[in-house]
């Protein structure tokens, strides 16, 4: 359904609930740090966020979005550099070399690059609308976004390309990718996922391995002969079933069989790679998320934490300021990432309906920009826009409330982190640019 | 618009997926907050909330005069808070120095931090400790963070193994007290009073916890303190036992050396039990503190004054006595001759004076307890007669003193050998009359003989409470004396049982017992043991003007003669009771009559 709103410079809606939002995460934040001996210099960190965001947001509402679009390739490129640069001149913080440290505070470049990363794809797709109806296009921007992610990986900034999957999965398809490789793409996830699945499930469960399904897998997942007779064994398999397949139905293509084969030998290669990879922090989350009661004092202790604090708020919460579980410091993380939980402590479910209503309005209002912006760029922008905050929403609340394990991922407007707030600011502003300019003339 | 429809549906599905997460979360967190809401504000509060509970003391057990008998203690004790991954050497130089300072042994102390690491749940490692050897050990703690010391109030019963039947032990709640004193509110490592006073008494020797409770942070460090409530004490519990003569029953007991033996004293117009030794009793101190091997060490907890039955011997004379002069047949001046022997026909029966006590009359042949004397006695008045007194003395009958494991004792009469489908001959009525045979009796049950010899024929059930006393003083609960039954005898016959008894004391078998202004009856006995040595009696009463007579009976295992066992420890029961020093027999080496 197309509306046509009537000439308004600047849609309030998005002022509004980002308004709330940002109203919100204040108070919450304030509340968290109470007990907190460096609190001057949150507060001041945060008051000083939020006006750099709102000046950076009012400038690039100014700026005609459409600028991005010239030079869409020397931003993403002055991103990658960006990244390249942390890696050498950077700070470590919680084990990855992620920030600039700055005279009164720090900037994480990953958060910026992903603005730039977003309206380069924008640019691309709306120039190359068909790019992504092929295996070759796919390849194609793969490997252009590539860089990107290996930058990040170097840090390593997990939780940050965890969050950036969102914004590239609608931009995808929205631009049309076609489906079956997204289908094919998610298969090869799962194939990767499984190995080191299996380790964490028998780390929980030893009496899993009775399962002779749970015991093969186990077998096969380290780098030794097994993995050898696996790949044998499984083209041989295959090779087998197609040749009976073929018998019954000749129409059906070798090429399937080979693909699928591909894609389980690569996606057993990766899964056993990432299996080693993986630290053992990463491992007690997940297994965490499973069974929060496996490490209540460890990794379990921020979830269960936060569950206490949400649930102990109850309807009307407990009061602003007054929430015991923040306040006492009971909840880790509780200024960041789980600021959700303070919101729930403090307000109760008001203040969580509240909040879920804000974050739907922004993402709401952003469709809305998108059918109605003027330019396919603007359109292919609000739709990463809108995947990247959905992605906010969905990782860091489905966290908190056991949907997903722990990410390190924040929310956006409501959590503490001065680049965050800039940098979402920034695409409020790209998005009100958009907005007003949809019924200039070019 | 733009003719972007197609895309626009791509991106409708999107959001479709969007506004179904949506309502995952809408669903997901009115279960949080509403449906678990009283579920995460306990939790939260048992966060924030810590509360240290100061336990309300309890009451303390005291004697009639005043002595406790049963305290508590603030005792030290250490706790180790394991950690994963610890240090074998380190754990090796925590043990030395806790071994060191608390005096432990080594190994004990690394097994148990080891046990504590494997299980990895804190847990005590030591207790009992004074509050210098804390102090020296919160030095240690310094150095190694993973212990902490913790002040307890553990039960103390000064006089160790006094009065271990009646006081009890406490000690920590196993399965079946859990489940009966959970619902009380009792915390699951509460001392509960196990037997005797302790636990009939255990609702009124509880005092009431008191606590702080505290606001914490996260780190458990203090952030407001949120109320208190004070603790209270238990309520006392007085017992009838009077100190002084109590300790004179244990000490005499104690200088025998004999292993077993029991004296009980009761006051005879009211019942109260005075004093119950048994030696050796058991160190109740012994259950307070924390053992693993408690369960190799071998504990006497035979109660012997109610539990014990021994063939009453020559004590039993007196029972024959009375049954001789209630029947008529037998007067004070009745006369018989003893050669050293009496032939009953088919059996030559022994007096234990082998040179025999030629010629006595009643009062005489009790107080040398002559056995020739009442086996004539015997034979005249029979054994139905004998019976009878017997049972109206309630020898066959459990007192009813509120403890467990009281037996009854056995008349071994013509009517019992009727009902076993037996035949009685006279042997086993001259055999009843000095008491040997099957006859058995409990001290407390010869006690008993002694209290209605003294008050005129009454029986009263005895009891050991006196009162429950609150700690501002108020009595809470008071016994008074219960009438259990009452034996109708001849005037007659309680003054020749009484001459006769006067006279074992003054000059017969009970010498040792005469005391200067007191008026002591008694009467020895020798119990035969086919196992071993004789058992050694020793009964009597005694009365002074100012004060209630008392009942005192005493039995000393395998203590062979009653006047050289069992005789003194009356002795020094019944001075102890008239606060009296003075000996009418000054010298201990008087020559005894040995029966």
């Amino acid at each position: 359904m197309i509306t046509v709103d009537k000439k308004r410079k600047v849609d309030m809606w998005l002022i509004l609930a980002v308004t709330v939002l940002v109203s919100i995460g204040t108070v919450s934040i304030f509340s968290s740090i109470m007990m907190l001996d460096f609190k001057e210099r949150i507060i001041r960190t945060h008051i000083l966020a939020v006006a750099i965001g709102v000046a950076a947001m009012i400038f690039m509402w100014i700026l005609d979005y459409q600028v991005l679009e010239e030079y869409s390739e020397k931003i993403y490129v002055f991103s990658l550099f960006l990244l390249l640069l942390v890696l050498f001149i950077g700070v470590v913080d919680k084990g990855s070399r992620s920030w600039f440290r700055l005279p009164f505070f720090s900037v994480q470049p990953s958060e910026i690059a992903r603005i730039s990363l977003i309206i380069f794809l924008a640019s691309y797709f709306s120039k190359n609308k068909n790019v992504l109806k092929d295996f070759y296009g796919i390849i194609k921007v793969f490997l252009m976004i590539l860089p990107f992610f290996i930058l990040m990986m170097k840090q390593p900034d997990f939780s940050g390309i965890l969050i950036t999957f969102f914004p590239l999965a609608v931009m995808f398809i929205v631009a049309g990718v076609n489906m079956s490789y997204l289908y094919m793409f998610l298969f090869y996830i799962f194939v990767v996922l499984i190995i080191p699945m299996v380790g964490v499930v028998v780390n929980l469960y030893p009496s899993y391995l009775n399962n002779p399904v749970i015991e093969f897998l186990y077998e096969i997942s380290y780098f030794n002969i097994n993995m050898l007779l696996f790949g044998v064994g499984l083209g041989v398999f295959l090779f087998l079933l197609w040749k009976i397949i073929h018998k019954l139905n000749p129409v059906v293509e070798y090429s399937y069989f080979i693909l699928i084969y591909a894609i389980i030998v690569s996606g057993y290669f990766s899964g056993v790679f990432v299996k080693n990879q993986i630290k053992d922090y990463q491992y007690k989350r997940i297994e965490s998320f499973i069974n929060p009661g496996s490490d209540p004092k460890g990794a379990g202790y921020n979830i269960i934490q936060a569950r206490v604090a949400l649930g102990s708020g109850g309807v009307k919460g407990k009061g602003l300021f007054s929430g015991t579980q923040s306040r006492l410091g009971f909840v880790p993380e509780r200024h960041t990432d789980f600021i959700f939980s303070v919101v729930g402590e403090e307000m109760g479910i008001f203040g969580v309906f509240l909040l879920f209503w804000a974050y739907a309005v922004i993402i709401n209002r952003i469709k809305k920009i998108a059918i109605l912006s003027r330019t396919s760029f603007g359109y292919f922008l609000s739709a990463g826009f809108a995947g990247l905050f959905m992605g906010y929403f969905f990782v860091n609340i489905g966290m908190i409330l056991g949907f997903f394990p722990v990410a390190g991922v924040p929310l956006a407007f409501v959590s503490y982190g001065g680049t965050n707030m800039v940098a979402s600011f920034i695409i409020i502003g790209i998005l009100q640019s958009i907005y007003t300019r949809r019924l200039l003339i070019a | 618009m733009l003719g972007y429809d197609k895309d626009s549906e791509k991106l409708d599905k999107v959001y479709r997926v969007f506004y179904i997460v949506l309502v995952f979360f809408i669903i997901k967190i009115i279960n949080i907050q509403i449906v678990n809401h009283s579920y995460y504000l306990e939790l939260s509060e048992k966060n924030r909330i810590r509360t240290v509970a100061k336990l309300g003391p309890r009451g303390n057990i005291i004697s009639s005069d005043g002595e406790v008998l049963a305290k508590n203690k603030i005792s030290y004790s250490v706790m180790y808070f394991p950690r994963e991954k610890m240090d074998e050497e380190y754990i090796k130089n925590l043990s030395k120095q806790i071994s060191k300072i608390s005096s432990t042994e080594y190994n004990a102390v690394l097994k148990s931090i080891e046990k504590i690491q494997k299980g990895l749940k804190p847990a005590k490692i030591v207790d009992g400790l004074s509050v210098k050897t804390a102090m020296y050990l919160y030095e240690v703690k310094n150095v190694f963070p993973e212990i902490e010391i913790m002040e307890e109030n553990i039960r103390y019963y000064p006089m160790n193994n006094m009065l271990s039947h009646i006081i009890g032990y406490t000690a920590k709640m196993d399965e079946n007290d859990w489940k009966y004193y959970s619902a009380k509110g009792y915390s699951f490592d509460a001392l509960v009073g196990k037997t005797g006073v302790e636990k009939k008494y255990e609702e009124y020797l509880k005092g009431k916890n008191g606590g702080l409770f505290m606001e914490v942070d996260n780190r458990g460090r203090l952030v407001r303190i949120m109320g208190f409530e004070k603790w209270e004490k238990g309520n006392d519990v007085k017992l009838t036992i009077d100190y002084s003569v109590q300790k004179a029953a244990e000490e005499a007991l104690n200088k025998l050396p004999y292993k077993r033996g029991a004296a009980v004293c009761l006051d005879s117009n009211t019942g109260k039990v005075l004093a119950y030794a048994v030696k050796p009793g058991y160190d109740l101190n012994y259950f307070s503190s924390y053992r693993e091997d408690k369960k190799n060490e071998n504990i006497d907890e035979f109660n012997i004054p109610i539990s014990g039955l021994y063939p009453p011997a020559s004590t039993f004379k007196i029972i024959t006595t009375i049954a001789a002069v209630e029947s008529g047949k037998i007067k004070e001046d009745t006369k018989f001759y003893c050669p050293g022997f009496y032939d009953a026909g088919n059996r030559v029966f022994k007096c234990w004076e082998k040179k025999g006590h030629k010629e006595q009359n009643l009062i005489d042949a009790l107080a040398n307890s002559c056995d020739v004397y009442y086996y004539n006695v015997g034979y005249i008045i029979g054994p139905y007669e004998i019976e009878n007194v017997a049972r109206k003395f309630r020898l066959n009958e459990k007192t009813g003193i509120d403890l467990p494991y009281e037996k009854p004792g056995k008349i071994f009469g013509p009517k019992s050998r009727m009902d076993s489908k037996g035949y009685w001959f006279v042997g086993d009525t001259l055999n009843m009359a000095i008491g040997q045979g099957e006859t058995l009796v409990t001290p407390i049950g010869m006690a008993m003989v002694m209290m209605a010899l003294s008050n005129g024929g009454i029986f009263y059930k005895p009891y050991y409470v006196d009162s429950i006393i609150k700690s501002d003083g108020k009595v809470l609960l008071k016994n008074e004396k219960e009438f259990a039954g009452r034996i109708e005898l001849k005037e007659e016959t309680y003054n020749i049982i009484k001459k006769a008894m006067r006279r074992v004391v003054t000059d017969g078998t009970g010498k040792i017992c005469d005391i200067k202004g007191i008026d002591v009856y008694g009467k020895t006995g020798t119990a035969q043991n086919p196992h071993g040595k004789d058992h050694a009696w020793f009964v009597a009463f005694a009365e002074k003007e100012g004060k209630n007579p008392i009942a005192v009976s005493v039995l000393v295992e395998h203590g062979e003669h009653g006047s050289s066992a069992a005789a003194p420890v009356a002795r020094d029961i019944i001075k102890a009771y008239y606060k009296t020093n003075s000996d009418k027999n000054e010298s201990v080496n008087e020559k005894m009559i040995i029966e």
